[in-house]
């Protein structure tokens, strides 16, 4: 059974994000991967709610996300935590604020990042049909629904339900089902496709 | 360069034959055992905590997390579950008379782990079990309530002392294995503590340093 780290699952989990907001809309893997062509570059604002059927009320979350292709991102929480996942060619750094200042963690699996990274060039050509990790179909909405593959992934995430907005190359959330009593719902506002994005941004945390 | 090795040999030296500070009686005496007035610090009824969790290893390494403690004072129960500062849950663990793991993933999933954090939990945030043997003051004028716990060890509740509070724990041979460090509450809240710093002694050493994110009041 393979084994899955954490910090692969994070970094997974945030790029597919990355993808699936530079996807297009459309009613057929046919339409996502000629949309796909068409974005180099996305910025938007989110805000992630985990709900938890122990909670007295969800965690709610905020922040900004900045993605460039082919292989940049920038995941950054604001609120309540502010912490930074940084990701630039083979390079990537997590950096969390303490005490009032960034600070570098220890622990980025570089080794991870590269078979992530391999996975998201298959994304965005739109081939979520063809992912090693994920099985995907679409549903009516549209959703795309994706499922892991190999059962021991599973036991970190059931599926990902990816809905998308009316306006082509958005969507409006991604819903991450843990197990049957917790999911994480991200609802993304104030998209921007192809916006110019500074170098800076995928490389400094500051 | 004896010198630089004489210090830290000292410093382990000392640490490993601490022993139970002196307490003296307060003239008067501190109120009884049933009355836990002076040492009481512990959050009463039912809360949901959310803290970040910056923890720093034995191999000086470190992460931090996210910790969501669901208790009930009155039930002596608790939830406590560890996410990824992105969210994502890595360990939830359940404490009703008995350790209950509902998941633990990598490296989270050894059963020393869940132990060890449903203790240190409980000890930071339920009223120590067994029963007070002394009460008085420590020689830095702190007032202190010693209990003996279940397992022949000791548990010193110190405070609070202008809204900060501490804790000491000693095995059953006296030597010091947990201390905490609780900060005043910041303005506004229900009066929990600011920041809250576990330190574990010994050859496993590690310290984790709690800041409180929100507490919410729960359903008892």
């Amino acid at each position: 059974m393979k084994n899955y780290r954490i910090g692969d699952l994070v970094r997974t989990a945030a790029l597919i994000l990355s993808a699936c907001l530079s996807i297009g809309w459309g009613g057929s893997w046919e339409e996502l991967r000629s949309a796909a062509g068409e974005v180099q570059s996305v910025r938007a604002e989110f805000i992630q709610e985990k709900h938890m059927k122990i909670l007295a009320r969800p965690l709610v979350s905020s922040g900004v996300f900045y993605y460039r292709s082919p292989a940049s991102l920038r995941w950054e929480y604001r609120a309540p935590l502010r912490n930074i996942l940084l990701m630039d060619a083979d390079r990537t750094e997590r950096w969390v604020e303490t005490a009032g200042s960034l600070v570098k963690e220890a622990g980025a699996n570089l080794q991870a990042m590269q078979i992530v990274l391999e996975q998201v060039s298959q994304w965005l050509d739109g081939r979520f049909d063809q992912n090693p990790m994920f099985s995907a179909r679409l549903d009516p909405g549209p959703v795309i629904v994706m499922t892991p593959r190999e059962k021991a992934f599973t036991k970190m995430i059931q599926r990902i339900e990816v809905r998308l907005s009316d306006r082509p190359g958005v969507i409006d959330t991604v819903t991450i089902h843990e197990t049957d009593a917790a999911f994480t719902r991200l609802v993304f506002k104030n998209v921007v496709l192809n916006p110019s994005i500074d170098e800076s941004l995928f490389r400094q945390a500051s | 360069m004896t010198g630089r090795l004489f210090l830290p040999v000292l410093i382990f030296l000392c640490a490993a034959c601490a022993r139970l500070p002196a307490i003296t009686p307060v003239p008067g005496g501190l109120p009884s055992a049933s009355d836990r007035a002076p040492c009481s610090v512990f959050p009463e009824g039912s809360w949901q905590f959310l803290h970040s969790i910056k923890a720093e290893l034995p191999d000086g390494g470190g992460f931090t997390s996210m910790g969501l403690t669901l208790l009930s004072s009155h039930r002596r129960t608790n939830r406590s579950v560890i996410m990824t500062v992105e969210g994502f849950v890595v360990f939830d663990g359940e404490y009703d008379r008995r350790l209950v793991v509902h998941r633990a993933l990598p490296p989270f999933d050894s059963p020393h782990f869940a132990a060890g954090l449903m203790d240190d939990i409980r000890l930071v945030f339920f009223e120590p079990e067994g029963p007070v043997i002394a009460a008085g003051l420590l020689a830095n004028g702190s007032c202190v309530c010693r209990h003996q716990a279940p397992d022949g060890g000791y548990i010193d509740v110190e405070g609070p002392r202008g809204g900060a509070w501490g804790l000491k724990r000693y095995s059953r041979g006296e030597r010091l294995v947990r201390s905490v460090s609780a900060q005043p509450p910041a303005g506004g809240g229900p009066g929990f503590p600011a920041s809250i710093e576990l330190t574990a002694h010994g050859s496993q050493n590690y310290r984790l340093a709690l800041t409180l994110i929100e507490a919410v009041a729960a359903p008892p």
